[in-house]
């Protein structure tokens, strides 16, 4: 009897495992998928007109029936800047913010930082866009106009890096073991070298990979960036220039696209997957390193 | 300095003060000037949640003191308390007096930077921080203003007291986490002496590491007795017999650690006064 009930509690088990392998799969495979499936849509334009076209197009006009232009050196160039400028602005006032609220404050406000990082981290990036758009892009455009320019989307970019970086961060910082700040009180060592000498480079690689997460979200942000950069297809030449963006550009005319536009702009699409994608497999190593340790 | 005798030694040079603290042993044997640490009437309490209750105990300078008693009876709070680690623990309320050498170490006056210099630790898991074995005894030295120039000295001198030196003293660049668990042991006890406290705390120290290893920090105790004075919490009633000139055992009742035996190691454990330490020393309880 016994053996019996306890056997038909392993098949239960069993098929729980067949049905949770099966839902694995399967996002395993969808995801796969969709990468083929934009492989396969941007493969027209990787044969002609060519990556190197591009790049070495002047300007970028798809729908041009006669002799359609794929330069998009300037969307590339407005990706990376405001993915740069994010990061740079985001990663230090992340790391400080954290720092902040794991040493050098009282346990109620460490609370209450946390509280608002995350709260940061769930508003949706067109709230963002918006608030962007209504309260940034008026006090740009009265210090240097049009207003949706680079600089706006690096400033809104930056408030939606923060809570990652930070967050990510915070749970490194938060593994460094108890043991080490009893040891060095036990030594008499001061916070400044507890924190600067000894926490933050035991946190490091959990830092950086915080920052390529942070990274991975800059690249393939879309929505609050066409709302505030203005989208003109352009060289900036300065901060306040209006910038589009590879995400943006698709965003915009994926609605239009057709044959080679349409390609081309899967291409594009590829590219922003594979970038992220590295910046995510980053950040993964870096912290399976942290982990073996 | 509240002790009147300490007044004319040097407060910065410790083995002065060490010299002072035996004479005085041996003009007055029965006075307390000998005593490094006195304590009392300490209750310690975590919250609402009491401890150690009238804790009363003095520790005797360049002895071994063991202190012995089941889990959970406040041992190694109050070790804590003696270096104020209890500081780190939020909630945690001290009152009653301690004194170290006549100095009350509990007074907000008392500078804790100065407190955990005089009084080192040593835990029961070896913590080396991750970083070189150079680094690790440079820090703390650093952090306590010792002279540049002096530190590479003090490093030498501090592993070959621990006998790590011919050990590593080809690889001190290297990380200390790539040490064995004794050696990383053996390190913090070096990391502790590089600060030439006049008293070490020592919490397990070797009930974490390997028998063979266990018996060289053990070792390594028994030498430090000669300069410095030890506090070991153990509960490995064989290794307090071997090491300890004093022993103090803890015990719990309604929840809450108290002393209820101390004195010399030979009368504790052969003609102990309490019933329940007769009976633990026999190995009958905890």
């Amino acid at each position: 009897m016994k053996q019996s009930r306890s056997n038909s509690w392993l098949n239960g088990d069993r098929w729980l495992e067949r049905l949770l392998r099966l839902a694995a799969a399967m996002s395993g495979c969808l995801t796969l998928l969709i990468v083929a499936f934009v492989f396969w849509q941007a493969l027209p334009a990787l044969r002609d007109p060519g990556v190197a076209r591009f790049v070495s197009d002047s300007v970028w006009r798809p729908t041009d029936e006669t002799a359609p232009q794929f330069g998009m050196t300037p969307m590339l160039v407005g990706s990376g800047l405001v993915t740069l400028g994010a990061v740079l602005l985001a990663t230090p006032l992340a790391l400080f913010s954290v720092i902040v609220a794991e040493f050098y404050s009282s346990r109620t406000l460490a609370w209450l930082l946390r509280r608002v990082l995350e709260l940061l981290n769930g508003v949706p990036s067109v709230v963002f866009g918006f608030w962007g758009l209504v309260v940034l892009v008026p006090l740009i455009n009265a210090w240097h106009p049009p207003g949706q320019s680079l600089l706006a989307g690096i400033l809104v970019l930056t408030l939606m890096l923060i809570p990652t970086v930070a967050l990510a961060t915070d749970a490194s910082l938060r593994a460094v073991p108890n043991e080490l700040y009893r040891s060095a009180a036990a030594l008499g060592i001061g916070r400044g070298a507890v924190v600067w000498k000894l926490a933050v480079p035991l946190a490091r690689r959990g830092m950086v990979a915080g920052v390529l997460l942070g990274a991975a979200r800059a690249v393939g942000e879309t929505m609050a960036i066409v709302i505030v950069c203005g989208n003109i297809v352009q060289m900036p030449d300065s901060l306040f220039d209006p910038v589009r963006t590879i995400t943006a550009n698709i965003a915009l005319e994926m609605g239009y696209a057709t044959s080679g536009h349409r390609a081309a702009l899967f291409a594009t699409g590829l590219l922003l997957m594979l970038t992220s994608s590295l910046f995510v497999a980053g950040a993964g190593l870096l912290r399976r390193r942290r982990g073996r340790r | 300095m509240g002790d009147p005798k300490l007044q004319t030694s040097a407060p910065d040079d410790d083995i002065a003060k060490m010299t002072q603290c035996d004479a005085a042993l041996t003009e007055h044997p029965a006075a307390h000037s000998s005593d490094v640490f006195r304590i009392d009437g300490l209750n310690v309490a975590y919250g609402n949640r009491p401890a150690l209750r009238d804790v009363n105990l003095s520790v005797r300078c360049q002895r071994i003191t063991a202190i012995v008693g089941p889990s959970g009876c406040g041992k190694s709070t109050f070790l804590c308390v003696l270096n104020r680690l209890t500081d780190l623990i939020p909630g945690c309320q001290v009152s009653g007096r301690v004194r170290l050498e006549g100095e009350d170490i509990l007074s907000r006056e008392y500078d804790v930077f100065v407190l955990r210099r005089r009084v080192g630790m040593v835990f029961q898991k070896p913590n080396p921080f991750a970083l070189s074995i150079r680094r690790n005894l440079a820090l703390p030295l650093k952090e306590h203003r010792v002279a540049a120039n002096e530190i590479d000295g003090i490093i030498e001198l501090s592993l070959r007291d621990v006998g790590l030196w011919d050990e590593v003293k080809d690889r001190l660049d290297q990380s200390a986490l790539e040490l064995s668990g004794g050696q990383q042991q053996r390190l913090c006890i070096a990391r502790a002496l590089a600060l030439q406290p006049e008293v070490i705390l020592f919490d397990e120290p070797c009930s974490a590491l390997d028998p063979l290893a266990g018996s060289v920090v053990e070792d390594l105790i028994r030498e430090l007795q000669e300069r410095i004075t030890v506090l070991i919490v153990t509960h490995n009633l064989a290794q307090a017999r071997r090491i300890a000139d004093d022993v103090a055992v803890f015990w719990h009742g309604d929840g809450t650690g108290t002393v209820i035996e101390c004195g010399s190691a030979a009368d504790v454990f052969e003609s102990p006064t309490s019933e329940i330490t007769a009976a633990y020393v026999a190995g009958a309880r905890g």
